[in-house]
């Protein structure tokens, strides 16, 4: 087990340093001079010479790469453009308001998920159950950000429950929380309910029945515990759903969270910020996915066994 | 055994059907057996005759689209049609004890057998896990699983076919049921290991006492095991009575091809095996006269037209359906 695991680790830090090779340079590339972004519209040559001797963009891209790549195991992840401060701190004051909005949005999808997909599954047809499916598919086709404006008109600006810009407490988590979840859930939902109505055509669950286990018992133990392993795959692809309803709910909602800053670095072609923004998510991709495995291997003794 | 003595399970015109798209099957028609206390009764038939479901019916573990349509299944006296879910839950396991077929599918894989083991005695005694391992660990050595408490740590599928099988059996020993339903719990077992599983069955249920309703494609099991034996076809009772003479003269032209069919009841090796022509009826579509009539070799003309009903003929307890059974009866002789 432990084997799999540093190999699933060692694979994925190779996957991190191709990314950011990759976004290194796509960056460059790309049209667009950070000297330019900075420098007022009308500004003279020299003017947007200095800029770039300044952040570096007049050199070789071989030595901007040394420096950068040269940087990280000091922790030195370069000094933003546009703000003049080290990237790392930038990102790291703005990583618990993005943490917490993720957390809550995968906790309110999942518990949708979970209470509707069950429902369903026990009584597929039912009232429920459609319900279900009607939700997840008006969840999958409303884009976030226009669920994002329709929350803040109706109960921002109509009914002031909840502020509709910043962050001012746990009232300021609810709305963006929604919109984000709103398009997570609708996956989750989908393959649980029909992974449990698999389960529960599975020969075990009619022999927990046959020997008077309780219905709670069947459905939440033995059935959930063998539905739950597709679900916890999804979760792990919901994870890019939920960094992208993320910023676009941080944008919508003025949320001063690290969605934001990555939006504004690559309007301002703040290449470390974009650079470091990169490596932070890609890495929170290869944790959580890790995490994922392993609770794999807790919940599927087969799986462990083999491994 | 006393003429008194009350059957443990008495099943009347249980009718068992499906709703489907389509429409409406009967997959247990009309059937009634009684179960007595300490004997075995042997259920036969061809695949799809409807053995499982009569099984399950017994048990209120017929799932949507199925459905009990009619009938009383008496246990001890109550009709277990009447209990409400959580009563019924209490018989299941507790009164009355199952055997699956495939062990394979039937325990659950992510939890050990020690776990599912321990959960039905706590599903029926407020007792300890310890307790309750306790009681497992003394069925399993019950059952012949050697070095049981480490067994317990096991998950199903770590285990050979036929110890799998042995953990199921000692699941529905687990709570000491009055009468246990073996569904082919044979059949998706190695050869070599069939004979050992039916005769350890055997010797529990004499030990133990319990009824034992086995189900079983196969005629040469139920002659070791069965007392007596129900011949279903099509969902509906063919023939029953004592193994012994019901397998020495059948009456029922069905139940006749049935054991001229049998590889394992061969006592006349020269005579070639007979195979019955023809498939049992879709359940949608069943004739109008005997259901067994399209393939019946003796077939007659009313044979079409008339369904038979389940009549006493013979020896004691033999009941046919049939209007012209292999039996010279007084009238018959005469013509
Ligand atoms: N879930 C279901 N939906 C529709 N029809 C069903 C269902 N389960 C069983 N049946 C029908 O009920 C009839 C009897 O099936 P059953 O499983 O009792 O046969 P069996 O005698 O046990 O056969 P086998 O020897 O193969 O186990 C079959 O015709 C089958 O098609
Ligand atoms: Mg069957």
């Amino acid at each position: 087990m432990r084997k799999v695991i540093l190999r699933r680790l060692l694979q994925n830090i190779v996957l991190v340093v191709v990314i950011v090779l990759v976004v290194f340079i796509l960056m460059r590339l790309t049209a667009g001079d950070p000297a330019r972004m900075k420098a007022p519209v009308f500004a003279s040559d020299e003017i947007l010479q200095s800029y770039r001797e300044q952040f570096g963009t007049d050199r070789p891209l071989t030595a901007q790469l040394w420096d950068f790549v040269s940087g990280i195991p000091r922790g030195d992840f370069g000094t933003s453009f546009r703000y003049q401060q080290p990237v790392f701190e930038l990102i790291w004051q703005r990583v618990p308001e993005t943490a917490l909005l993720a957390f809550t949005s995968l906790t309110l999808a999942l518990l949708v998920a979970i209470v509707l997909g069950v429902a369903g599954a026990r009584r597929p047809g039912s009232a429920i159950d459609r319900f279900g499916i009607a939700a997840s598919t008006l969840g999958q086709s409303a884009p976030t950000f226009w669920v994002a404006l329709m929350l803040v008109l109706i109960f921002s600006v109509h009914f002031r429950w909840f502020p509709a810009v910043g962050f001012t407490g746990w009232k300021s988590l609810v709305l963006p929380s929604i919109a984000v979840a709103l398009a997570v859930f609708p996956a989750d939902l989908r393959v649980l309910r029909s992974s449990m109505i698999d389960t529960f055509h599975q020969e075990h669950i009619r022999t927990a029945r046959a020997f008077g286990i309780s219905n709670r018992r069947i459905t939440w133990l033995y059935a959930f515990r063998n539905a739950a392993l597709p679900l916890i795959t999804v979760v792990g692809i919901d994870l890019g759903y939920l960094l992208g309803g993320t910023i676009v709910a941080e944008v919508v909602f003025n949320y001063p969270g690290v969605g934001q800053l990555a939006i504004d670095s690559v309007n301002a072609r703040d290449y470390p910020l974009i650079q470091a923004i990169t490596i932070l998510t890609a890495m929170v991709f290869v944790f959580v996915n890790l995490g994922i495995d392993v609770l794999y291997m807790v919940l599927d003794p087969r799986i462990r066994i083999e491994a | 055994m006393s003429e008194q003595t009350q059957p443990r399970l008495a099943v009347r015109n249980l009718t068992t059907v499906f709703h489907t798209r389509a429409g409406r099957f009967v997959a247990v028609d009309d059937i009634s057996f009684d179960v007595y206390p300490g004997e075995c009764l042997g259920i036969v038939g061809e695949s799809g005759s409807g053995k499982s479901v009569a099984a399950l019916s017994i048990m209120g573990l017929v799932d949507y689209p199925g459905q009990i349509e009619a009938g009383r299944i008496e246990y001890a006296g109550t009709d277990l049609r009447t209990l409400s879910e959580n009563q019924l839950r209490r018989v299941r396991g507790e009164e009355i004890g199952i055997i699956f077929q495939d062990p394979q599918t039937s325990l659950n894989p992510l939890f050990t057998v020690g776990t599912q083991l321990v959960d039905v005695v706590r599903a029926h005694r407020k007792i300890s896990k310890s307790e309750a391992a306790a009681l497992a660990i003394e069925k399993m050595k019950l059952v012949g699983i050697s070095a049981p408490e480490s067994r317990m740590k096991s998950y199903p599928w770590e285990l050979s076919g036929g110890q799998r099988q042995r953990i199921a059996i000692a699941m529905a020993l687990l709570l000491g049921p009055k009468l246990i339903i073996a569904d082919e719990p044979t059949t998706a077992l190695d050869v070599s290991i069939q004979a050992q599983i039916v005769d350890l069955l055997i010797s529990l249920k004499n030990e133990l006492d319990f009824s034992l309703i086995f189900v079983s494609h196969d005629l040469g099991v139920i002659q070791n095991v069965a007392n007596r034996v129900m011949v279903m076809y099509a969902g509906r009772m063919m023939e029953t009575g004592e193994v012994g003479s019901l397998f020495r003269d059948p009456y029922h032209p069905y139940t006749a091809a049935l054991l001229a069919s049998a590889p394992t009841l061969r006592t006349n090796r020269s005579e070639p095996l007979q195979a019955i022509d023809g498939r049992l009826p879709s359940p949608g579509k069943l004739p109008p006269g005997c259901v067994f009539a399209p393939r019946c070799q003796y077939v007659q003309e009313d044979c079409r037209v008339r369904q038979p009903l389940l009549e006493s003929i013979g020896d004691a307890g033999r009941r046919v359906a049939c209007i012209h059974p292999l039996i010279a009866l007084p009238d018959e002789v005469h013509v």
